[in-house]
């Protein structure tokens, strides 16, 4: 039972991580309809940079909201010189872009940083008796300051697309751009608002996770795979779809691996590959996603 | 003084121009309809107002150049387009359409007011409020449409092809009331229209496209009595 408790926790952990930056990918996609394969080194990025400023004696909170704002300016920035000029329904060139952005964050952090794991500093408390028991499984505070957020931001998220002009404006413009910019809806800055929005999200995320993964180049990389078979789970253009598939996949991946001994850890990842494809075989909008409705 | 003049006008997409060097007038408070074939560049003509597409020469619009100013800014100043097609936003209910019509305003009372006046007008959408639009059928589009666009309080009103899609009845009802719209709001309105016969009976003036250019302008009841018109547009 304790083991089943501890197994459940470490996929609940690592959902909130994968929801967490299937969040961030939900956020591109609703704007420009793209997948950004390089959100995952954004926020690995944004963590060094957290890690330079904690270098010279800015507080771990502080350096964590620097981040955020670090983040926002970089996702901004990509949309606006590298997606937007590409113009609408350029598909491939932009995941190209994303590829090319991958390995530039990746070489340029290594070139920075080095290629050594660095320690991170945690935000709350973490020596080992720091931890909230729940069924005799432990939560440690990271952990559940991991999942405020994301919730927080979740809501957040809904809540501007729900109840603001700004969101409503943002709706408007991810179903119809056209009929966005004749309404008078400035579509670029919506979409750039968009790239903005995920890479913050990023950029909070990278450092969150940080402690826990070490500080490297590579940190995010499986995280964006699991994020994209969440996005796909969830449905792309559905943010609460998101987090939540990010958790059922956690959870699953979780007890698979520790109760099919074939799995175990190492393959761990093809479970989440092959959701990918189910899912994209039997309901390619995902669990929550929008289907494409029109009556002519 | 003209609500709208514009003045030779080419545009076109990519390489090759539509429109060779068009002129067309609008006089506030009045409809006037463009007829032309296919091809001819009605729809063109719109987007170069609208600012969708690159133009070159001269737009004013209520006394501001508006020759490459940008979809938005066009529509804040009081320009409001019904494109081909509907323009529907399908995944937003039928309210938010409207709410997304008003985007340019401020007076949050004026837009309650003026979503309430359009549910007046056209009962049906009132029953859908709060069903996707994409589920609506062609016609409760269309009013969805020319509601979504009024929703801006727009001084003129560019109406591209509103009867594509809808029965005679249909097409009929919404000229009807476009024509009441445009009386009781003082609203000039600019339609392209492949039913000739209809348009011309509630516009006060037509212009008559052809290849890119004007071939003529002359009120709607003598291009309704013209003979060339008559053989090409009203099929009879």
């Amino acid at each position: 039972m304790d083991l089943f408790v501890d197994r459940v926790i470490d996929g609940i952990n690592n959902g909130v991580i994968y929801g967490f930056l299937a969040l961030a990918l939900v956020c591109v996609y609703r704007s420009t309809k793209h997948l950004n394969l390089a959100q995952g080194e954004m926020a690995m990025f944004c963590a060094f940079i957290a890690y330079a400023f904690t270098k010279i004696g800015v507080p771990v909170v502080l350096a964590i909201v620097l981040a955020v704002a670090a983040g926002a300016v970089i996702g901004g920035a990509v949309e606006r010189v590298l997606v937007r000029p590409l113009g609408a329904g350029a598909d491939y060139s932009i995941l190209l872009v994303g590829i090319g952005l991958f390995l530039s964050l990746n070489a340029l952090a290594g070139m920075i940083w080095g290629g050594d794991p660095l320690a991170f500093p945690n935000v709350l408390p973490s020596a080992p008796d720091d931890y909230v028991a729940v069924f005799g499984g432990r939560l440690r505070y990271q952990q559940l300051l991991t999942m405020a957020l994301l919730a927080a931001i979740l809501a957040g998220v809904l809540a501007l697309f729900k109840y603001t002009k700004l969101g409503l404006a943002m709706r408007t413009a991810t179903s119809n751009p056209e009929s966005a910019r004749l309404l008078g809806i400035r579509v670029n800055r919506i979409n750039s608002l968009g790239w903005m929005i995920a890479a913050a999200i990023g950029g909070l995320l990278g450092p969150l996770v940080a402690p826990g993964t070490t500080l490297t180049t590579f940190m995010m990389f499986n995280f964006l795979i699991y994020a994209s078979a969440a996005a796909t789970l969830g449905g792309f253009d559905s943010p609460g779809g998101a987090v939540l598939a990010g958790l059922i996949i956690g959870v699953l991946e979780s007890l698979v691996g520790g109760y099919v001994s074939i799995i175990g850890s190492d393959l761990k990842l093809a479970v989440a590959l092959l959701l990918l494809v189910v899912v994209l075989m039997v309901k390619p909008s995902g669990l929550f996603g929008s289907k494409q409705v029109e009556r002519v | 003084m003209s609500l709208l003049k514009i003045e030779d006008v080419y545009a076109g997409y990519g390489a090759a121009d539509v429109l060779h060097g068009i002129n067309v007038t609008v006089d506030a408070g009045e409809v006037v309809v463009m007829l032309g074939a296919n091809g001819a560049g009605k729809t063109t003509t719109m987007r170069a107002i609208s600012g969708m597409i690159q133009r070159r020469g001269r737009i004013t619009f209520d006394g501001h150049n508006i020759s490459k100013a940008a979809p938005d800014a066009v529509v804040r100043l009081g320009l409001a387009q019904v494109p081909q097609g509907r323009g529907t936003i399908a995944d937003l209910t039928v309210e938010e359409n409207l709410r997304a019509g008003a985007h340019v305003r401020k007076d949050k009372k004026g837009i309650a007011e003026d979503i309430d006046r359009w549910f007046g007008v056209y009962p049906r959408l009132l029953e859908r409020r709060r069903q996707k639009a994409g589920l609506l059928s062609g016609g409760e589009q269309q009013m969805l449409a020319v509601s979504r666009a009024m929703m801006s309080r727009p001084k003129l009103l560019l109406c591209d092809e509103p009867s594509l899609g809808l029965s005679p009845k249909l097409t009929q009802e919404l000229f009807a009331s476009l024509s009441q719209i445009s009386k009781e709001m003082g609203m000039a309105i600019l339609l392209v229209e492949q039913n000739a016969t209809l348009a011309l009976q509630i516009a006060d003036r037509g212009y008559l496209i052809e290849v890119g250019t004007i071939a003529k302008t002359r009120p709607a009841s003598e291009l309704a009595g013209d003979d060339a018109v008559r053989a090409a547009y009203l099929g009879y």
